[in-house]
């Protein structure tokens, strides 16, 4: 609900807006705030495509520097305005969508590259960066961020690291919170702080991972420090083919625990498979498809890509050379354009979860189950694949789909919210946990409690005493609105 | 009219975010609005009546360079500029259009060419290409030439050319009377009607399109060469799709296009070293448009002395100059940021000068680019001769 701004509040409001940032950084016009009402989040998309009107903020303002940021804060603190950071809007989880109102701060304006330090290779931009140009630009200098999230040309710095964001060869070059060295970051109540200059210390807790995955509950990231990787001398991919997923899961924690460092492996579920394989090499076969990939010196490559031969052809896993692996690379995005999109009519969610080789594969058959056996009757599916993998474990990037969900708004959103919840009990039930890389937002925001028990008394006292007035991003990670 | 016209490239881009990287407009206003999604997703929310129009609706529709970039980066394929320009003409028929698109047609139906200039300084200008003196060894013949009415060949320099760049124009013609063509040009040149069309006034852009089509049969010309490329593709591709009667037995080359096929033939030689690096920037209407990437290149790197360094953007990825699609009368901010975004990455070649192909590019471009000289492909070819 939008809070109703008296008519002179509304002119103040604007006008100390404009005075920060100056009259084209500002808008209130419909189109903007339309645009801005809909992330790529299921729900407000599915109201458009329903006819429903999305939440609208009431203020777009685009800042330039920190200092701008800080004074955009302190106006919301005074008319107690909800603030939501934005970048990229392709938050999959309603992390950017403004449900109650008031500010949404685009941080694309901060996008300057502050420094490449080739020497310690390391990169600094500003948090509204777009991820390709931030990417083009450490590629200039021979690096690479190591990031590849399918989001790379839509996202931002910030959003790679508000959610905890990961990318496609994050089993190699880690997660946005692996790469993350220091931050800026605007408190609520608008000062500007850094967090220590690395991120290895012995300097009390870190203050950096606690705005790291804070989704802009916290504060605004409006800097970040990155660590970069060489662009690597060679590039390869191999693929197999394992009669089941189990024998490919143990592939995976063998080539893991054997402290082998692939840049990916992406192992498909049996339903995947079939679709996969057909994609990449025209053939219908039956099992659990895996393609590995190896980045680094030459000798390394060939040293890594042996011994991981060696592993799968120890659970005969058929070896399908490396054409199919370069396909999937060369087309890994595909997936993500229209119509190939995942996107409505169909209802769908992709319900990624982490937990250590122990409990994996319970997470993925007891989700499998709830999905296809309590939404029968909406003749629900599932169907994942494993592809970011820990010295101690693996994540599921699975999904659910509805063809035809109900046409009805509400009854829409009620039965996504169902099933969303069955999957993410399921997945916190067997050891994991709500989400790996997607973040929390406003999908997942009520389910917080639950997944941290009597911890949440430590998030809620953290937000309380950084936002006393509640202003950032209310609604998501389960922090509500005052 | 838009949404019947475009409703599958609308329902795609509206829920895709995948080109945000490449967009010549959002990379300079960084609004969600002005990305090919965030047009879509309003043309859609029209549609369905969550939507007006107003002020701010239309702005957003004129907010397109028409660059095609979007395009070339998305794996389907979707291009969101012909559905700004279709939804231009929406906003003309809604009597909506802004005051730089009124301004536009008024100066054409005014004084032939969109600027607004005097009709006269065309022809004031086509006595000073008869100057002995820049015709390069043709001598009195290229006077001769020149004041043909009819010919095998037409230069029709195009308005952007003729009242922005003349340079390039006088180049250009240097060139063709060097090479020895039967050559003539149109004292009252009109204009194609491209900026009629990108604006929104679409009968009104046919209508012109039919005069100027006929002024160019009375010439007998078979060979039309041009220096912009938006004129070539508005003669070769926008003519049949609007019905406008194009001859068979007329073509319609740029002159990069005609300066390679000159040199294949023998035509054309180069005697005088360059010693120079260049990069080439390839115009979204030669390039993405029309496909021509490689015929520029040709002759450049035929060129002696010349180092054609590439920019990390380059061929179906060269960045836009910021003053297609009309944006430059309706939006000079706009314009203008785009064009400073691309000359940071023609900048990051070091090279001595920066070559291009098109008008409005160069314009833009000269301003972006400081310490670099910059040259339309027939003035460095010229200097070469």
């Amino acid at each position: 609900m939008s809070r109703q701004l008296k008519s002179y509040q509304l002119d103040m409001v604007i006008s100390e807006l404009i005075d920060i940032v100056g009259e084209d950084d500002v808008t209130t016009a419909t189109p903007d705030r339309f645009v801005y009402a809909v992330d790529h989040y299921w729900i407000p998309e599915m109201w458009v495509d329903r006819g429903q009107e999305p939440i609208l903020p009431d203020f777009v303002v685009h800042p330039e520097t920190p200092e701008e940021v800080s004074r955009i804060l302190q106006v919301a603190n005074t008319y107690r305005l909800p603030v939501v950071p934005w970048g990229g809007g392709s938050s999959s989880q309603g992390g950017a969508l403004p449900i109650f109102g008031g500010i949404i701060l685009d941080t694309k304006k901060l996008d300057k590259i502050i420094e490449i330090d080739e020497k310690s290779m390391t990169v600094t931009a500003q948090a509204g960066i777009n991820g390709q140009h931030l990417e083009w630009a450490v590629n200039d200098k021979g690096m690479t961020v190591g990031h590849y999230p399918a989001a790379q040309r839509a996202s931002t710095l910030g959003g790679w690291l508000g959610p905890r964001g990961s990318g496609t060869l994050s089993t190699k070059y880690g997660k946005a919170e692996d790469m993350v060295m220091s931050l800026q970051v605007v408190l609520p109540t608008g000062e500007i702080i850094r967090t220590l200059p690395t991120p290895n210390h012995a300097t009390g807790p870190s203050l950096l991972q606690l705005f790291v995955g804070s989704e802009g509950t916290l504060g605004v990231i409006t800097e970040a420090t990155l660590r970069a990787d060489p662009l690597p001398e060679e590039r390869r991919f191999r693929s197999f083919l394992f009669k089941d997923m189990s024998d490919g899961l143990e592939a995976g924690r063998r080539i893991m625990t054997a402290r082998l460092r692939p840049a990916v492996i992406r192992l498909y579920d049996e339903v995947s498979t079939v679709k996969q394989v057909k994609r990449v090499l025209g053939i219908t076969v039956q099992g659990s498809y895996m393609v590995v990939g190896f980045d680094g010196f030459k000798e390394f490559v060939d040293l890594e890509e042996a011994k991981v031969m060696e592993i799968c052809a120890g659970l005969r896993g058929e070896d399908l050379g490396s054409e199919a692996g370069w396909k999937w690379w060369n087309h890994r995005y595909d997936f993500y354009f229209p119509p190939r999109l995942k996107s409505l009519p169909r209802m769908y969610g992709t319900t990624d979860t982490v937990s250590t080789f122990s409990n994996i594969e319970k997470i993925y058959y007891a989700k499998k189950e709830v999905i296809e056996r309590k939404y029968h009757k909406w003749h629900a599916y599932y169907l994942a694949h494993f592809s970011h993998w820990y010295p101690w474990g693996v994540m599921v990037y699975d999904q659910f789909v509805v063809d035809d969900p109900p046409q009805d708004p509400h009854q829409a959103l009620l039965l996504h919210n169902q099933i969303w919840a069955d999957a993410a009990r399921a997945s916190v039930a067997n050891g994991g946990v709500l989400n790996e890389h997607h973040g929390i937002g406003i999908k997942l925001g009520w389910l917080m409690r639950e997944q941290y028990g009597p911890g949440w008394k430590a998030m809620q006292g953290i937000k309380d005493a950084l936002d006393p007035n509640g202003i950032m991003n209310p609604g998501k990670l389960g922090f509500a609105l005052r | 009219m838009v949404f019947e016209e475009f409703e599958e490239t609308i329902m795609a881009c509206r829920m895709c975010l995948m080109c945000r990287h490449a967009c010549t407009v959002s990379n300079v206003t960084q609004r969600d609005t002005n990305l090919p999604r965030g047009k879509a997703l309003m043309l859609f929310a029209q549609q369905a009546g969550l939507l007006k129009w107003d002020e701010r609706a239309v702005e957003i529709v004129y907010q397109c360079t028409n660059c095609h970039l979007c395009r070339e980066w998305c794996v389907k394929g979707w291009d969101i500029a012909p559905v700004m320009l279709a939804a231009r003409a929406d906003v003309v028929e809604k009597g909506m259009a802004p005051q730089g698109a009124v301004l536009i047609r008024d100066n054409i139906a005014r004084s032939g060419n969109p600027y607004g200039d005097a009709e006269s300084q065309l022809g004031d200008w086509v006595e000073a290409l008869t100057d002995p003196r820049r015709s390069r060894g043709a001598g009195s013949e290229g006077e001769r030439v020149i004041e043909a009415e009819t010919a095998d060949v037409l230069f029709y320099a195009g308005c952007t050319t003729a009242y922005r760049r003349p340079e390039m124009a006088r180049a250009a013609v240097a060139l063709l009377q060097h090479i020895g063509v039967d050559l003539t040009m149109l004292r009252d040149e009109p204009c194609c009607g491209e900026p009629l069309y990108v604006m929104g006034f679409r009968s009104e852009a046919r209508a012109q399109a039919e005069r100027t089509m006929e002024r160019i049969r009375q010439t007998g010309a078979r060979t039309v060469v041009c220096s912009c490329p938006t004129c070539i593709h508005t003669f070769r591709v926008d003519y049949p799709e609007w019905g406008v009667d194009v001859p068979e037995d007329v073509r319609f080359v740029h002159v990069s296009e005609y300066l390679a096929e000159e040199l294949n033939a023998g035509r054309l030689a180069f005697t005088r070293a360059q010693d120079l690096s260049l990069t080439y920037h390839d115009p979204c209407s030669l390039g993405r448009e029309l496909g021509i990437y490689e015929a520029p290149r040709q002759v450049l790197e035929a060129v002696p002395g010349v180092e054609l360094r590439e920019m990390r953007l380059n061929r179906q990825h060269s960045p836009c100059c910021g003053n297609g699609g009309g944006v430059l009368a309706t939006d000079f901010q706009l314009a203008y940021g785009a064009g400073r975004n691309a000359g940071e990455i023609v900048l990051e070649t070091g090279a001595d000068v920066l070559v291009t192909a098109c008008p409005s590019c160069k314009h833009s471009l000269m301003k972006h680019v400081q310490g670099m000289e910059v040259l339309d492909i027939a003035e460095l070819v010229e200097r070469a001769l």
